[in-house]
């Protein structure tokens, strides 16, 4: 428990499962008020009450964040209950297994780039004017690993996410002198939900385990840390930036 | 004071000055005992009385760390004085300017070199089998943005700082797995002795602030704040990585 | 038919897939031209269903998992 957040109004979009409840959790613990933004509408209830054991100022809000409609209320919603945006993390995403390029379904591509890609830029556009009214705020955007190297089993997946790497370049090149810092967070194999889910098999997280140099996956609190440093004043000078947090897995060096 | 490095033992090069010395003041602020180590006694003196403000764990220790001798001793008499060593901070590091490639005093070059990537090494060799006895720890590398972006003004210091990134790479894929996370941050222009000292006038600062996204260098405090984060345990599964802090600067598109 | 049978496979075989019919089923219903009754079904018992299942679904359970679906969905439009 600190105040590294104290008086922010944070949205966590993508709040109800894995590293969005961690994130929310952590934010809640270091003082923030935090909107839960999920389409999950019962997950983001159990995160809710989690939150609430911590902080009375928090709230759900029901959005799929690749309906510009639904990501307005978003941002409407949470200004009503807290009077202002300050924090924005965009963690909403889908992995969905594709086969090679040739098979994969062009509604296959829609509903991943639609989620994972155009969703960051809806949330981003419908948050940065209200963030700019009050001088300024603090964007982190979740990319993957999946973003910097080739990962073969899913395509649009992979090219969404390093879309949310540069996504947070360029928007940090038009919005930082604005008082509004951008910046993204890579995670490696974390385990959530997601990761267990995509893998079809909870044996292949393990076996991942065991080859990871830390011997284990990351746990979602270990993004949200990497998140909450990010969004706090911390890294008052920290802006463009792309954080990879995968406990060194990138670093094992290739078999070759 | 929040103790997020209580007890931990860092041993800072390069501490008596700029990043160094801010990243030692914030470290004693967190609860860890700092040795700090550089080759400047006088500003050493002076840093070490700001420290004892804060603990009484503190002490300095007269280095360069381009002689594998001294080296050793500062390793040495870290242990002696705390009994232990979980974190490195390498700040140690010299900017010369240079002329173009062809022009360029070899002595010059080996300068830098020695200090910033032999001296990097040496540092590392001395204190890994250290920080492995104390149970494992962190190692926070100094880049800079000159060591990712092309840097006229010296060839040498930025190919050293280049290195400087890769060793993070190749240290962290042969030691994660030990218990020793290794991190890198790449600065861009911050306010210290060394950048004023380097760039011939505080008017050529001021200049940089001017264009720049936030309208002002990093403050080393900047950089300290990256340095106690990756060096905490919320980083605990962040290794190989370099982190730029360089006030979104990089994200500005060049005047083409 | 058919096409209801190939979601309720994908949701069980892909966690990515399960969540847009579950939070966003719209999207699937527009993207697989599915008819009303379709639409109700997997909007209906089927998210039900869905919602129930463990993440993942282990591989030796697929066939189970899918045929219990399927008789399901032929069960709803009959």
């Amino acid at each position: 428990m600190g105040d590294r957040l104290a008086g922010k109004v944070a949205i966590l979009a993508g709040g109800a499962t894995g590293m969005g409840r961690s994130t929310a959790i952590r934010f809640a613990e270091e003082g923030a008020k935090v909107m839960i933004a999920d389409r999950n509408v019962y997950g983001a209830q159990e995160t809710l009450a989690m939150v609430k054991k911590i902080t009375p100022d928090a709230d759900i809000v029901s959005v799929d964040v690749s309906k510009w409609d639904q990501v307005q209320n978003m941002v409407d919603a949470t200004v009503e209950r807290f009077g202002r945006v300050d924090v924005l993390v965009n963690l909403a995403a889908i992995l969905m297994l594709t086969p090679p390029l040739v098979d994969i379904e062009e509604r296959q591509w829609d509903l991943i780039m639609d989620t994972n890609l155009k969703g960051t830029f809806f949330t981003c556009k419908a948050a940065i004017p209200v963030m700019l009214k009050n001088g300024g705020g603090a964007i982190v955007n979740i990319s993957s690993s999946a973003g910097l190297d080739a990962w073969t089993r899913s395509l649009p997946y992979n090219i969404s996410k390093v879309g949310v790497i540069h996504l947070t370049s360029v928007i940090s090149g038009q919005y930082t002198s604005q008082g509004i810092r951008v910046n993204c967070v890579v995670p490696g194999p974390v385990d959530t939900p997601q990761a267990r889910g995509s893998t079809q098999s909870s044996q292949t997280l393990e076996e991942a385990a065991l080859e990871h140099p830390m011997g284990r996956i990351g746990r979602p609190e270990e993004i949200a840390n990497a998140i909450l440093f990010l969004a706090s004043d911390e890294a008052s000078f920290v802006s463009g930036a792309t954080y990879v947090v995968d406990g060194g897995a990138r670093t094992a060096g290739r078999r070759l | 004071m929040t103790g997020r490095l209580k007890n931990k033992v860092a041993l800072i090069t390069g501490g008596a000055s700029g990043i160094g010395r801010a990243a030692a003041l914030r470290f004693a602020h967190e609860g860890a005992k700092v040795m700090i180590a550089d080759r400047n006694s006088a500003l050493s003196a002076q840093t070490l009385a700001e420290l004892h403000q804060i603990t009484p764990h503190a002490a300095s220790v007269s280095v360069d760390v381009s002689k594998t001798d001294q080296v050793q001793q500062m390793v040495d008499d870290t242990v002696s004085r705390f009994g232990a060593l979980n974190i490195l901070v390498n700040a140690a590091g010299v900017l010369l300017l240079s002329p173009p490639l062809a022009e360029i005093d070899e002595r010059d070059w080996d300068l830098m070199m020695n200090t910033n990537l032999r001296g990097l090494f040496l540092c590392c060799k001395a204190a890994i089998p250290v920080i492995e006895q104390s149970g494992g720890g962190a190692i926070v590398n100094i880049s800079s943005m000159a060591g990712i972006s092309a840097y006229a003004r010296s060839l040498p210091y930025a190919v050293s700082k280049a290195g400087v990134i890769h060793f993070t790479l190749g240290a962290a894929s042969q030691y994660t797995s030990r218990g020793i996370r290794i991190n890198c941050i790449a600065p861009g222009t911050v306010d210290t002795p060394q950048a004023r000292g380097s760039s011939g006038s505080a008017d050529a600062l001021r200049k940089i602030a001017e264009t720049h996204p936030m309208g002002r260098i990093g403050r080393p405090e900047d950089i300290a704040d990256t340095i106690l984060f990756l060096s905490s345990d919320e980083a605990a599964y962040i290794s190989g990585e370099t982190i730029i802090v360089d006030g979104g600067s990089r994200t500005l598109p060049p005047n083409i | 038919m058919d096409k209801l049978k190939e979601i309720a496979k994908r949701a069980v075989e892909d966690y990515g897939f399960r969540q847009i019919a579950q939070w966003s089923p719209d999207d699937l219903v527009d993207q697989w031209d599915l008819t009303d009754s379709e639409a109700n079904v997997l909007k209906g018992p089927l998210k039900d269903e869905i919602d129930q299942l463990p993440v993942p679904v282990e591989p030796v359970d697929y066939e189970a998992v899918e045929g219990r679906l399927n008789d399901l969905i032929e069960e709803s439009l009959s």
